[in-house]
This record gives structure tokens, C-alpha cells and sequence, in this order.
């Protein structure tokens, strides 16, 4: 072994090797183009005029995202159990609610929040319940979004072996238990990359919220364009700034699913 | 040994759609005995085991085991509980170490505080001849190290019935004479074993009795010394000659 | 002999008037004297792409037979036909069609657009067609506002981007909600989720008709002088001229006001 490194390193230039293998290339690649991108945006005066004006509304979209993924992750858990469940109101329910959320797309489902849910449920409740604004948002896209990790939870769960739950029966385990302690940790890890899939797809479809007239990102943007008629760095913020976030969020999603494996 | 039965399956079929799994079995095992059940693959030994503790249900018939009827009581989980299960594939659970793998039903089940379920855990480990293997994950151990934590699982919950289903099939030949050992152990201390297997050396060794199915039905009932010299019926001699080479 | 001289001059007259009768066709000169460069009439524009955001009736809309159809419409109609262009229109999205306008993806937009200075240094205008003024609408029942003063601090309601959106944000201390539609705004006044909403005159007048259900009121106020206009690509003199005779011809000939009362006649 060390005759051989001796050898190998006479003749070569840096005394250390590049590992060529495993450099993420695509992310060097990403970093120079970045940078590249970065410097004529901050040294163009129309850039950093848009992107002031149009970052105020990306704390609203993040706001939005997280709280409705938070939601989402919860509601998706239990229609996903009721879905896998042997009890036939449990299944028929979260069934019915699983085809129309993801029958109906998520545009309609936060139209219908906010212009017929909202006043109805001020109405019914005299004024307690008033939905009107973020909370319709975020209800809205929690409920919709809720359906499709349903079905994530639902074939995580289902991709575990028959031999786990009986075993953990057999151990005098109930059903709970048995989901709780071994069935579900397990599940779970499984789908942690479709469920970072819709953590990403959500904030891209939380530009949907504008069309109840809230302040996030792309109205930010439209309103921008819209007074100063200056489409291309308008849009060019907009897009970037989606971007810049979606790649963190992503990079955070690599790393939760690292650490989950690790375990 | 005890004059009552600990198990008792009478008159139990069982049938998946068109296949007829169990035909009328009715067996008695009495506690401390060792029964294996030997027979042809398809003949439902496995079936029969795991009606045992009800993860088939029955169709016909009736099974009781340590006073508890399996297609009656309300707790089944209760009953579960006394009866520790050994599978072919081990199914240990692969997020949690050997030792997490065995404290977790008696917290859970057991209701044994942590500090208990450890010890008991590494008492267990130690006796199937394992004990420093006790934070290695099934997927760092060779199969036969896994079967021990599995058996060691069971067992630590304290048990009055163990039952073995094909516990040495997925195994290298080089491991299958460990896991034997710890069974044997057991055997000759006294523990009630319901053991599906083909291992003869096995049943030469440790089985007070022996039972024969094949294609569902129970063909014989008898000792290790009968079976091997002079068996009852025309089939147990024809599967006999099948397996022994 | 005056008999003989006065029966000379008759005839010469006769004769002149017939010659002048058909005369055009002998002497070759055109009857009326254009005041326009003569090119004008004759040169062929090729066919008129005309950008429209359709949702914005009675101006622009789309039936339910799938048409475009409305006053702009109905106007531009009129106005080719005066000026002897063909054309054809397009629906496309409110959100910068000035940008498309003046990049050539059209050759003229009419949707019921303000001319607005900023515009102007986009893309060339026509002369104004019809005036519109901002004006409040509110609910029904409501007594507190009565003017611009009075929505300060008031969540009102808006379509992104217009001439209203720019009144309310500069001219106004209101909280300023922006919606994709005015019919969105309209409904949210209606639900309760704004204490009012901003459009102009004629499309205010439209919805509170379409919906009684909603009991909306409009304020008497018009809140500012705005011109419509329909805006042209700068590179197109040609089309911004024919628009503009095409006009002039349509108001003097009547037209106007016919179109005008057959959508805005109940008001």
C-alpha cells in the first residue's frame, strides 16, 4: 500500500488528490452561473429597483407555505391512516375526501375559500369564524394539498412488509401501537422525497393566493410591472426570487432526508 | 407435566377463497411439550401455526390457548402476549438496534419501565449467545444473529407458548446449527414449543411429539422413535423417504 | 334680339351643366379634394391585429355564444368600416398589453384603456373615444362614505393595474385590495371583505345590473377625467390615421351615438 501511493504520487503536481468522482458538479455549475446572474443583477440599478420593491412579498409567500405544509403534513397523516384503515366509515370518508381535493384544482379550491366558504362561515357564526384573507389561503391549500400526501402516507405505509405488523402483533402490540412504533417510523422515512417534492410544489403554488387579492410574491411583482411597466425585470425578479427559495428549500429537504437515513 | 392441554385446536378449517388451507385439525398440545409439525410445502403447517395465534382466523372449529378462546376473546392482544412467535424471515425491525428491537414490546406491551426492559434485553441477548451485539441494526448482523434477536425478542416477554415457523428455511446451512442450539436450549428447559420445520436432526433431539400434515389434513400423530422406525401411515413413510437422503 | 342672346346663354348653360354632370369621368379630376395626403385612402394597411382584454364588459366580453363582442367592438366595427381597414382581434391578458403593443405583437389595442402620460411613452393614441371616470361603489345600506375622504383607512377593492388601482394608490389613503377581476371586487364589496369598490363609470354601472342580488350602490361622484383611447403601435402611423378619420366619420355620421345608447342607454 504505500509502496504503491509513493509511486503514484511522484508523479503528480498538487500533493493532495482531487477527488473528480464525487464533486457535485452540478452544483458548481449552479454557483458560477449564480454568481455570474448575481453580479450584472446587483450592478444594474432597474434590477435592484424591482427586486426592492418586489422581495416585501416573498415573507408573506414563505409565511403562507410553511404554515399550510405544517397543516398539510398533520391532515395528510390522518386521512392517510383512515385510508388504509379496516373500519368502513373511516375509509369511505377519507376516500370521498381524497378524490374531490384532488379533483378540483387548487386555483378553484382557493376561489371557493375565499368568495363562498369565508363570507358563508362569517354568516353561520354571526362573525366568529372570519376566514378572510391569509387564513383562507392557508386552509385552503393545507386542505388541498392534504389529499395528495394522504395518498403519499397511504403507499408509504402499504410499501412496509405484511411481516412488520404481525410481528409487532404477535408481540401483543394493538393496532395503534403497532403504526405508531414500528410501521409508521418506517413509513415515514420512506416518503420523506415525495413529501419534500410537495414542499417545493407548494411554494410555487402558493402564487395561487393572489387571486384573492393577497400581497405574496407574484402580486408583489404584477403591481411592480404593472406601474412601472418594465416587464422583463419585473418578472425576471419574480422568477428568481421563487427560484432562490425553491434551491434552499431543496437543499433543506436533502439534508432532512440524510439524517432520516443515517438513523 | 400438566394433565390439561395449554392448546387446544379441534375440528379447525381454514380456507383461502378456493384453496383449502386446514381440513378438520384437531390437535392438543400439552405445556412443556415440544410438537413439530413436519409435512409437504403447500400442506398448510404454517396456516395451522398462525391460527394458533390468530393472525389467520378460522373458518370452522375451535382453538383455545392457556383458557382463552382465540375466535372468542375480546383481547386478543392479551393473549398475544403469552405467545412468543419466531418467523422464517425474522422480521426484526430495521429502524431499531438489536436491543430497542426487544425492549420495545415490554414497554409498550409489558408496561416494563425502561431501566427493567433493558436488562431484561440484554439477559436475553447473552443467552442466545449474542449479548455484545446488542446496538448493531438487523441489517449489520448475518441472518443467523438476526433470528437469535428475534427468538431473544420473544422471549423477553416472558411467554408461556413459543412458536417457530420454519425458523431456520431462509438461513445459510453454516447458521442454521446455532439457532438450533438456542432452540434445543429452550426445549430442555421446559418451554412449550409449536415448532413448523424440516430440520429432522431437530425433531430427533428435542420433539416429544411430531405431527404430519399434508394437504391440510392431519395424516399422523406420533413420537420421534415411531416415526423414524416404524410409522402408522402409507404417506408419512412416502414423505419420509422424500426428505431423508 | 335679347330673346335670341338670353336663348344662347340658356343653352351655353344647359350645355355646361350637362358637361359638369358628367363631367368627372371626362375631365378626370376627383370630386371631393382630400384634406388628407391622397396615399391614404388607397394604401392597403393589410389586416389590423387589434389586442383586446375581453373581460371587461360592456366595453369588451366574450358571449355565451364564445364572441367578442361589446361597445369597443361594436366601435371598432364602425370605425373600419369608415376607414376601409380589415382586422381582426385577439384576447389577451390585461397584464402588459401595452408591453405587447409597442414590441409589435399588435397594431392597435382597444380595451377600454386610458390615455395616461406613462402610456404615451409606450405607445401613440387615437383620439379619445369615450370618457370614463373612476367612481366608489359601496354596499346598499351603507351610510359613512360618501367620497374619496371617506375610505381613508377602508379596505377597498380593485382590479390590479388600472387607471382606479393608480387613482386609489396615489389620490387616496385607502387600503388598497388588488383582485385579477372587477367582478372579484365587486363580490368581496358584496361578501363584506372590502368596505368598497373602485372601477369605472360604465363597467361599475354593468356589474351592480348584472348582480341585484348583491345590493350595491354607485356614488353620484366621478372621480376622475379619463379619456379612452385606442392605443397604436408607434411604428404604425398608417393604422393610428385611419383610426382616427374612421372616428371623426363615425361621430359625425351619427354611429356614435347609436352605439353609445344601445349600451350605456339605460343609465
Amino acid at each position: 500500500m504505500n509502496v504503491k501511493s509513493r509511486e503514484a504520487r511522484a508523479g503528480r503536481i498538487l500533493p493532495f488528490e482531487i477527488p473528480w468522482g464525487s464533486v457535485p458538479w452540478w452544483a458548481v455549475i449552479l454557483a458560477v452561473v449564480g454568481v455570474f446572474v448575481g453580479w450584472s443583477v446587483l450592478t444594474s440599478e432597474a434590477y435592484l429597483d424591482a427586486l426592492s420593491f418586489i422581495v416585501d412579498g416573498v415573507s408573506l409567500t414563505l409565511q403562507v407555505t410553511i404554515v399550510s405544509y405544517l397543516i398539510g403534513l398533520v391532515v395528510g397523516l390522518i386521512f392517510g391512516l383512515m385510508r388504509v384503515s379496516d373500519n368502513p366509515v373511516f375509509y369511505a370518508a377519507s376516500t370521498l375526501y381524497v378524490e374531490v381535493m384532488r379533483g378540483v384544482p387548487l386555483l378553484v379550491i382557493i376561489l371557493y375559500m375565499g368568495f363562498v366558504v369565508t363570507p358563508r362561515l362569517r354568516e353561520a357564526t354571526g362573525g366568529q369564524i372570519d376566514l378572510q384573507g391569509v387564513p383562507a389561503a392557508i386552509l385552503g391549500i393545507a386542505i388541498c394539498y392534504g389529499a395528495y400526501m394522504a395518498e403519499v402516507y397511504r403507499g408509504g405505509i402499504e410499501s412496509i412488509e405484511h411481516g412488520q405488523m404481525e410481528a409487532a402483533r404477535s408481540l401483543g402490540m394493538n393496532y395503534m401501537q403497532a403504526m405508531r412504533h414500528v410501521i409508521l417510523p418506517q413509513a415515514i422515512r420512506r416518503v420523506l422525497p415525495p413529501l419534500g417534492n410537495n414542499l417545493i410544489s407548494m411554494l410555487k403554488d402558493s402564487s395561487l393566493i393572489s387571486v384573492i387579492a393577497l400581497n405574496d410574491l407574484l402580486q408583489t411583482g404584477r403591481l411592480y410591472v404593472s406601474r412601472t411597466y418594465r416587464a422583463f425585470e419585473g418578472y425576471n425578479s419574480v422568477a428568481l426570487l421563487y427560484l432562490t427559495m425553491t434551491l434552499f428549500l431543496s437543499f433543506v429537504v436533502r439534508i432532512v432526508e440524510r439524517k432520516a437515513a443515517i438513523e | 407435566m400438566n394433565n390439561e392441554p395449554i392448546i387446544t385446536v379441534e375440528n379447525v378449517y381454514k380456507s383461502f377463497g378456493h384453496v383449502k388451507a386446514v381440513v378438520d385439525v384437531s390437535l392438543d398440545v400439552y405445556p412443556g411439550e415440544v410438537v413439530v409439525i413436519i409435512g409437504p410445502s403447500g400442506g398448510g403447517k404454517s396456516t395451522l401455526l398462525r391460527c394458533i395465534n390468530k393472525l389467520e382466523t378460522i373458518d370452522k372449529g375451535r382453538i383455545v390457548v392457556d383458557g382463552h378462546s382465540i375466535t372468542e376473546t375480546k383481547n386478543i392482544n392479551k393473549v398475544r402476549a403469552e405467545i412468543g412467535m419466531v418467523f422464517q424471515l425474522f422480521n426484526l425491525f430495521p429502524h431499531l438496534t438489536a436491543l430497542e428491537n426487544i425492549t420495545l414490546a415490554q414497554r409498550v406491551v409489558r408496561k416494563r419501565n425502561e431501566k427493567k426492559a433493558k436488562q431484561i434485553a440484554h439477559e436475553q441477548l447473552v443467552k442466545v449467545g449474542i449479548g455484545d451485539k446488542w446496538d448493531s441494526y438487523p441489517s449489520q448482523l448475518s441472518g443467523g444473529q438476526q433470528q437469535r434477536v428475534a427468538i431473544a425478542r420473544a422471549l423477553a416477554m416472558e411467554p408461556k407458548i413459543m412458536l417457530f415457523d420454519e425458523p431456520t428455511s431462509a438461513l445459510d446451512p453454516e447458521m442454521i446449527k446455532g439457532v438450533l442450539d438456542v432452540m434445543l436450549d429452550l426445549a430442555r428447559e421446559g418451554m412449550t414449543m409449536v415448532v413448523v420445520s424440516h430440520e429432522m436432526g431437530f425433531v430427533r433431539a428435542a420433539a416429544d411429539r411430531i405431527a404430519l400434515l399434508d394437504h391440510g389434513s392431519l395424516v399422523e400423530v406420533t413420537t420421534p422413535e415411531k416415526l423414524f422406525t416404524d410409522p402408522d401411515e402409507e404417506r408419512t413413510r412416502e414423505f419420509l423417504s422424500q426428505i431423508l437422503h | 334680339m335679347r330673346k335670341r342672346g338670353t336663348l344662347i346663354l340658356v343653352t351655353l348653360a344647359v350645355l355646361v351643366a350637362l358637361v359638369a354632370a358628367c363631367g368627372a369621368p371626362v375631365t378626370e379630376e376627383p370630386t371631393e379634394v382630400p384634406t388628407e395626403p391622397p396615399a391614404e385612402e388607397e394604401e392597403d394597411l393589410g389586416t389590423v391585429v387589434i389586442g383586446t382584454n375581453a373581460e371587461y364588459p360592456p366595453f369588451e366580453y366574450v358571449d355565451e355564444q364564445g364572441d367578442i363582442t361589446g361597445f369597443d367592438v361594436d366601435l371598432m366595427e364602425a370605425i373600419a368600416q369608415e376607414a376601409g381597414f380589415e382586422y381582426e382581434f385577439v384576447n389577451t391578458r390585461w397584464d402588459g398589453i401595452f408591453v405587447a403593443l409597442a414590441s409589435g405583437e399588435f397594431d392597435a389595442v382597444i380595451s377600454a384603456a386610458t390615455i395616461t402620460e406613462e402610456r404615451e411613452e409606450m405607445v401613440d393614441f387615437s383620439d379619445p373615444y369615450f370618457n370614463a371616470g373612476q367612481r366608489i361603489v359601496v354596499q346598499a345600506g351603507d351610510m359613512e362614505i360618501e367620497g374619496p375622504e371617506d375610505l381613508a383607512g377602508k379596505r377597498v377593492g380593485v382590479q390590479l393595474g388600472t387607471t382606479g388601482d393608480i387613482w386609489l394608490t396615489d389620490e387616496t389613503e385607502a387600503e388598497v385590495v388588488r383582485y385579477d377581476e372587477n367582478t372579484l371586487a365587486f363580490q368581496a364589496l358584496a361578501n363584506g371583505d372590502v368596505d368598497a369598490a373602485v372601477a369605472d363609470g360604465p363597467t361599475a354601472v354593468d356589474i351592480i345590473k348584472a348582480n341585484p342580488e348583491m345590493e350595491l350602490k354607485i356614488l353620484p361622484g366621478t372621480y376622475t377625467d379619463e379619456q379612452y383611447g385606442i392605443a397604436v403601435n408607434p411604428d404604425r402611423q398608417d393604422v393610428l390615421e385611419a383610426i382616427n378619420q374612421g372616428l371623426a366619420a363615425v361621430r359625425d355620421s351619427g354611429q356614435y351615438e347609436e352605439i353609445y345608447d344601445q349600451y350605456f342607454g339605460t343609465e
